[in-house]
């Protein structure tokens, strides 16, 4: 599974979801880890081999 | 008395003697009873003993076994005894005895009291002189509808207890079980045995017909929601995960010819595998479904059967393992013993049985994904000989149809589900194309969760799912995003890119697989 471009999406300052390119796709990957998106994320977090860009906060108020 | 028979008489004649009718066959050359007539007081009796039986009645017989010679009871007009039916010459000895003849047709040249076992009717004759006539007669005496004839009969009950008092060998339907019994008396008792004992394969059908025996999912592989090809690790037909490490090899959906009776049932599909083995310990092509929860056959016998072949007798390996899941603390994964299947050359069923270790004080991780997972090993290094049976290394090509996994020892017939069913049992994991759209107002650029859409997902998928949406046609909306996303509903809402009216028009994939 190839994952680029991945970040955490917050609505409001709360963490919503992780923003990523999966296999060439942009995609929304619920923070829940009964996602294998989600924990494909976090394993390559923590082998280091996916480093999480700056997180995307929106103010949906707005 | 005795009995006269007409001379010369014509195919058909018939005549009555003591109540029994004889019909004369010209083809036989004999006077024959007519089944049924007769009736009255019921058939001759047939005895076997060393003494004369009692009470007899005319017509009955009696070998004594002592002197190997056959009695007939027989009433001469002026008293009742019993005569040697084929009384042996005077003299003893050699001379005189009465011949026994096995044939289709009547011996010839045949001597009164000479008897003729006529093969092509199972009828005995006796050949029998009268006063102006010899003949052929038949021996065999009628009873009355047969009911009290020397056969006899057998009693049948049809109740829900069983009969009191019964005899060896009555038989008694069990209206309560649905079961025929036979009462059987062996060396020292008597009681009923049940006619009918259900053999193993009675009891598999039992299960065979059970709705949801097969837990693989798309077994047929009908349902080809990611696309028709495939060279990348990914899902290929639904539910079927392709993992390539290494070695490269490309997985398609081939369609059965129409008509074909290799594989039963007509089914539609069939996926190929092409392996182009490359050499490596870690380098592997394995093709692979993970059945949802691991209580899934726990402890149980299970019978993995599918129709394959290859373009060589190839060996693949299969394997199955227990994942107990992630995050918490999770027991580590159980590995079931790999069992080899030869592949040859022609769509073969192969059929194989797995035994499913217990669960019992294993602990799930709280993520709720744990599985059985079960797959086919193509082509694997080293490092997978313990999951593989030290498969090895090879390339080929390699087709499937039909997988079923399912309890018991023995294989049922491919339960076979229709395309509906089968899509919307892969909705569960994976949703295509499914249409979204919306409409509002925005008040500038860059507004997030517009033109809102609530939308429930066509079925409970197996967890909050990732979701793709592509736009089709919109009226300044950027993107659309999911919304209080759960693993049966969201709300999509779109991105302003402008103020004033905004709309769009898109389709989301979402995906919830193992």
């Amino acid at each position: 599974m190839n994952i680029t471009s991945a970040y955490i999406q917050q609505i409001d300052g709360v963490d919503h979801c992780i923003m990523a390119v999966i296999d060439g796709t942009q995609c929304q990957v619920p923070l829940t880890g009964g996602n294998r998106h989600y924990r494909e994320i976090m394993d390559q977090v923590e082998a280091g081999t996916l480093v999480m860009g700056d997180t995307v906060n929106i103010e949906e108020s707005n | 008395m005795a009995y006269n028979f007409p001379d010369s008489p014509s195919n058909g004649d018939t005549v009555t003697i003591n109540g029994i009718v004889y019909t004369y066959n010209s083809t036989k050359g004999a006077w024959k009873t007519t089944a049924g007539s007769g009736g009255g007081g019921g058939g001759a009796s047939v005895t076997v003993s060393e003494t004369a039986p009692t009470s007899p009645s005319e017509g009955d017989l009696w070998f004594d076994p002592s002197v190997l010679k056959t009695f007939v009871y027989y009433d001469d007009g002026t008293a009742n005894q019993w005569v040697q039916s084929n009384p042996t010459g005077s003299g003893g000895g050699a001379s005189g005895g009465a011949s026994v003849t096995v044939s289709e047709t009547a011996p010839t040249s045949p001597s009164a009291g000479d008897l003729w076992w006529s093969s092509s009717e199972a009828v005995m004759y006796i050949y029998y002189t009268d006063t102006d006539s010899s003949q052929w007669v038949s021996t065999s005496v009628p009873g009355a509808d047969g009911a009290d004839g020397a056969t006899g009969s057998v009693s049948v009950t049809t109740a829900d207890t069983a009969p009191s008092n019964p005899s060896d060998g009555e038989l008694w339907w069990n209206t309560d079980a649905n079961k025929l019994y036979i009462y059987y008396a062996d060396t020292d008792s008597s009681q009923w045995v049940q006619a009918t004992t259900p053999g193993a394969a009675g009891a598999n059908g039992t299960d065979g017909a059970t709705p949801g025996r097969n837990k693989i999912i798309n077994g047929n592989f009908d349902v080809w929601q990611y696309g028709t090809s495939f060279t990348a690790s990914g899902f290929t037909a639904d539910r079927w995960h392709l993992t390539n490490i290494g070695t490269s090899s490309t997985f398609t959906q081939q369609v059965f010819t129409l008509g074909q009776t290799d594989v039963p049932d007509n089914p539609a599909n069939y996926v190929r595998g092409v392996v182009s083995s490359v050499t490596g310990a870690g380098n592997t092509s394995v093709l692979k479904q993970k059945i949802e929860n691991v209580r899934t056959f726990q402890g149980q016998t299970v019978t993995l059967s599918f129709y394959a072949k290859a373009d060589a007798v190839k060996n693949i390996a299969v394997d199955l393992y227990q994942n107990f899941g992630t995050s918490g603390s999770p027991s580590t994964s159980v590995y079931i013993t790999p069992q080899k299947f030869a592949l040859s050359t022609t769509w073969t069923k192969y059929t194989k049985t797995f035994t499913i270790p217990s669960i019992t004080g294993k602990t799930l991780g709280t993520d709720n994904n744990d599985f059985l997972q079960l797959s086919f090993w193509l082509d694997a290094g080293s490092d997978f000989n313990s999951r593989t049976d030290t498969l090895g290394h090879q390339s080929g090509t390699f087709e499937f149809a039909q997988v079923q996994l399912e309890s018991g020892s023995s294989a049922t017939d491919f339960e076979h589900k229709s395309i509906g069913e089968t899509i919307q049992d892969c909705k569960r994991y994976y949703i295509k194309d499914l249409k979204i759209g919306g409409g509002g107002y925005a008040t500038g650029s860059g507004q997030t969760a517009r033109a809102m859409t609530s939308c429930t997902f066509p079925v409970e998928m197996r967890a909050s799912p990732t979701v793709n949406v592509t736009i089709g046609q919109s009226g300044s909306i950027s993107s659309v995003q999911a919304n209080s996303l759960t693993s049966h509903s969201c709300q999509f809402g779109g991105t302003s890119s402008a103020s004033g009216s905004i709309w769009y028009k898109a389709s989301a994939t979402l995906d919830a697989e193992l």
